[in-house]
């Protein structure tokens, strides 16, 4: 499937930049899983707020910290919590989008009308109630996100299902006495594979934006832990010492959402 | 007739909706504010007591209604960070929230608008291009990163603005406003952004339909059939777009706030939440809802009188 994936992509330049912003990315994850030129944790007192250099290329924080190793740290806890939130979306979605488009009725008219209240909310204020109930934190943070990615999953799957359900491959399934979850899982899931792939590509890339803007306001991932969000509300306490700090994480979120946005198919020179 | 009384009622069902589940969030599941404000060595007398006060060995739905009757007159019960009313809090802080997103949508319309045209007419020139490639990147920057830079940039490199040197409206309104600019900015960038794209296909759209046809076979110029035509029909999916974008730019500002420690909503939402201070963190919540459902039930009726076919459907 990928490789027709890439294919149908092959001339296409948004798809072929999105992919190298996304792999230069994949590829500082995994090279800061086991290696970053120093400690990200350790503290200096006499490297404090020191400037772009050979010996630290994107500078040093205001705890003397390695700016590039933090940053190749931030990423990855920043990629595997979106990659979580989206998982618990999709997931959730789903089976919520299979189950209400599927059987119809008041369920589905009741779920669907919470669902349409809950979509038409900015969903950063969502989020804000969620982590007011559930309180600060990494895995809060995933909860309460996650919780608010799955609206727009179970919107997206309902209406396949409703599309699906009356066809004659579903109707040919039940007369041979096919159970309903086998219909709904087996039969119709994997037709809403392009749909649900690309969905899953705009919520990672909202994902991302959304755990870096919690981090950000401090309330997701807590200190030391390294996260891009983090980093950047530090750097503006500093920002007049120490500009560059910004610099790093700052272009390191745009370098995945940019990537994302181009592959979902922004599309960018289009005939 | 029909369609402003059906919108009407669905505008107060959502707005009961959100008094359900804003009193379930915060009244019906525990770690109450007023409990924990008691301490973790309170007495089981003093929490029954309390209990008893705050009405909570009442039926559900009795307390529902009480806390609606309250929450209709205004009065959210008090903050305990600050000592004093959740609505006196917000009433201080939703004066600058209001002004940030009024100067972010009026920069958002100056600029997008004249944009998007701009690039629909000139479609797939190296102008439009252009505007293509700054769009799609200026809508992957984080809004508060892009704070940041123009913070940098205007605050250190051009120097027109002093960072953090905030101006109460009560004290200079003109230099309130000066300093609310650049937030607006931050805020109005990647809508600006997403209004120049949408604008652009829309006309694009219009232009390949057969009115347009028409109205070139009648030796109009391509200039009459732009302003007196085209631009009337594209500009009606906009209105939706635009009530969409007021409650982004509501939520947005939460983050910009943030960034030019202005003193809003937002900021006074985050400490409230940091604190646990669940009578101000309802309230704003609320507030911001209330906003959002009005713009959206505001929408839906101006697009009846320009769209009257909305009507018969």
């Amino acid at each position: 499937m990928n490789i027709k994936l890439l294919k149908k992509h092959k001339y296409n330049i948004d798809f072929i930049i999105g992919s190298v912003l996304l792999l230069f990315a994949i590829l500082i994850v995994i090279i800061g899983l086991f290696y970053t030129p120093y400690d990200p944790n350790v503290m200096s007192n006499e490297l404090k707020n020191i400037s772009p250099s050979l010996l630290h290329p994107f500078g040093t924080d205001n705890f003397g910290r390695d700016i590039l190793s933090r940053v190749m740290k931030g990423t990855g806890t920043t990629v595997i919590i979106s990659t979580m939130i989206v998982t618990i979306g999709v997931l959730f979605g789903t089976l919520i989008g299979a189950i209400t488009g599927y059987y119809g009725g008041w369920l589905d008219e009741v779920l669907m009308r919470m669902n349409d209240a809950l979509l038409a909310f900015p969903s950063l204020l969502l989020a804000l109630v969620f982590v007011g109930i559930f309180g600060v934190g990494k895995y809060n943070i995933i909860l309460a996100l996650g919780l608010v990615f799955i609206p727009s999953f179970s919107r997206i799957v309902r209406s396949e299902f409703i599309t699906y359900k009356n066809m004659d491959f579903v109707n040919n399934a039940i007369l041979l006495g096919a159970s309903d979850f086998r219909i709904m899982f087996v039969h119709i899931l994997p037709n809403t594979k392009p749909m649900l792939l690309s969905a899953v590509v705009v919520g990672l890339n909202n994902a991302v934006l959304a755990e870096a803007g919690m981090s950000f306001l401090g309330l997701g991932v807590q200190p030391p832990d390294p996260s891009l969000g983090r980093m950047l509300s530090e750097a503006q306490s500093y920002l007049f010492n120490a500009p560059w700090y910004a610099l790093a994480p700052g272009l390191m979120i745009v370098i995945i959402v940019l990537g994302f946005s181009l592959i979902s198919g922004g599309r960018l020179f289009e005939k | 007739m029909r369609y402003l009384f059906k919108k009407a009622i669905i505008f107060i069902i959502t707005l009961l909706i959100i008094s359900v589940l804003t009193f379930t969030a915060f009244q019906v599941i525990p770690g109450n504010s007023a409990l924990t404000a008691l301490g973790m060595e309170a007495t089981d007398e003093a929490i029954e007591t309390l209990k008893e006060e705050l009405g909570f060995n009442k039926n559900v739905f009795i307390r529902y209604f009480d806390w609606l009757k309250k929450v209709t007159k205004g009065d959210f019960g008090d903050s305990i960070q600050y000592h004093s009313k959740a609505t006196d809090l917000i009433k201080d802080r939703v004066v600058v929230t209001l002004w940030l997103a009024i100067i972010s949508f009026i920069l958002i319309l100056i600029i997008a608008l004249p944009l998007g045209v701009l690039s629909a007419l000139k479609k797939n020139s190296i102008v439009d291009k252009a505007i293509l490639v700054m769009t799609q990147i200026s809508m992957a920057i984080p809004p508060f990163f892009l704070g940041i830079l123009l913070t940098i940039l205007f605050g250190f490199v051009i120097k027109i603005f002093i960072p953090g040197n905030y101006i109460s409206y009560k004290e200079d309104i003109a230099g309130f406003l000066y300093y609310l600019i650049f937030p607006a900015m931050a805020v109005a960038i990647p809508k600006i952004s997403m209004l120049v794209k949408f604008l652009r296909n829309s006309i694009i759209r219009e232009l390949k339909l057969d009115y347009v046809r028409t109205a070139r076979s009648k030796g109009n110029d391509e200039r009459t059939i732009m302003y007196k035509h085209v631009l009337k029909n594209a500009f009606i999916p906009i209105i939706t777009l635009l009530g969409m974008m007021l409650a982004d730019i509501m939520a947005g500002t939460i983050l910009i706030e943030q960034v030019f420690s202005l003193p809003g909503l937002g900021r006074l939402l985050l400490v409230s939440i940091s604190n646990r201070d669940f009578a101000v963190v309802q309230a704003i919540i609320l507030y911001m809802a209330l906003i959002v459902v009005l713009i959206n039930f505001i929408v839906d009726i101006l697009y009846q009188f320009l769209d009257p076919r909305v009507t018969k459907i």
